[in-house]
């Protein structure tokens, strides 16, 4: 499982689940189905894992009262190389 | 015997593929490469196999310009019983590092990287780590990935686990007279698209801008052709790439 905010590229899945690391961000989308067996229990488990360090990690103190100017990359416009 | 062999080499490995001619030949119907119909696409090109693809990929966007798969029934369950993954998006060390896309590149752009050939096909984890190269994305509209291409990417494992064989081409369309660029390097595709050919049933392919407008269409080979300058899959006949599908769309 991903660590929550040490790093720009970590990824996980967890079913249909994608998770995705970032130091601004981390990422949940996708949907998981729990059967009722020994893999919807991992499954659970994982998904546990994930919002306890989530959890574990903004309590932390390192979370602001909320984050300002996330987009750091330029993003500028060129003319289409292919036109 | 030796030329079955060395199809299963060029197949399986990576490293040796890359350092012998490159073919990647199991991965397209009739071991046709796809074909570049706008000549200005093939600049700075090489071509990439990978264990479960094979990818095109530009040195002008620092993308993959399309990236094929040849999926089945049991890669499919094999893939679907993969139930929790770990992996790390990294730069495609083989390609040179002025003409690949860099985890930098992407950071904090508001897009997404956008896998080509998706992790929820990979049925084993070099498999599915090959797919986080970063010569298997693209920067995507990151509702647009999150949602309805990754249920189209859904559909099309279900298409392969009922009709038991699927040859899949995706990848990234650059039209318009400007496009956006991610840290003066990466170039951001107006649409993507995804082309699949059925064996004995035919072919057809999706294709939908890459923005919050995610506008949706379905469209016959010809049509996705004359649209990307890529043609998929060459050795399908006239007929067949002029069908349009009945196939759904996913906004």
């Amino acid at each position: 499982m991903i660590k929550p905010f040490a790093d720009d590229d970590a990824a996980a899945s967890i079913g249909d689940l994608a998770i995705e690391n970032g130091t601004a961000k981390v990422t949940v989308s996708g949907s998981v189905e729990f059967t009722r067996d020994q893999a919807g229990l991992e499954r659970a488990r994982a998904l546990k894992q994930l919002a306890d360090d989530l959890v574990a990690e903004l309590e932390n103190g390192s979370a602001p009262q909320s984050l300002t100017g996330t987009q750091t990359a330029a993003v500028d416009q060129v003319a289409n190389p292919f036109a | 015997m030796l030329t079955a062999l060395l199809t299963a080499t060029s197949a399986c490995s990576v490293e040796t593929a890359a350092l012998v001619s490159p073919t990647c030949a199991d991965f397209y119907p009739a071991h046709t490469t796809p074909a570049l119909i706008n000549p200005k696409l093939a600049t700075s090109t090489q071509t990439l196999c990978f264990r479960a693809f094979a990818i095109l990929h530009s040195g002008v966007t620092r993308t993959p310009l399309y990236v094929a798969e040849h999926l089945n029934r049991a890669s499919v369950e094999a893939a679907r019983a993969l139930t929790t993954r770990d992996n790390r998006f990294h730069a495609e060390p083989r390609l040179v590092p002025a003409e690949r896309g860099e985890l930098a590149d992407y950071r904090g752009s508001g897009f997404d990287r956008g896998h080509m050939a998706p992790s929820g096909d990979m049925g084993s984890p070099a498999d599915d780590y090959e797919s986080f190269s970063l010569a298997n994305i693209v920067p995507q509209d990151g509702p647009l990935n999150r949602n309805g291409w990754a249920d189209l990417e859904g559909y099309v494992r279900d298409l392969t686990g009922k009709l038991g064989e699927t040859y899949v081409v995706t990848g990234p369309a650059f039209t318009g007279g400007s496009l956006k660029r991610l840290n003066g390097r990466v170039l951001v595709p107006s649409h993507v698209w995804k082309a699949i050919y059925v064996p004995g049933q035919g072919a057809g392919a999706w294709i939908v801008s890459n923005n919050r407008q995610q506008q949706w269409e379905v469209v016959s080979i010809a049509t996705l052709t004359a649209r990307t300058g890529i043609d998929p899959f060459p050795s399908l006949d006239r007929a067949a790439k002029a069908k349009v599908p009945a196939f759904p769309t996913f906004d």
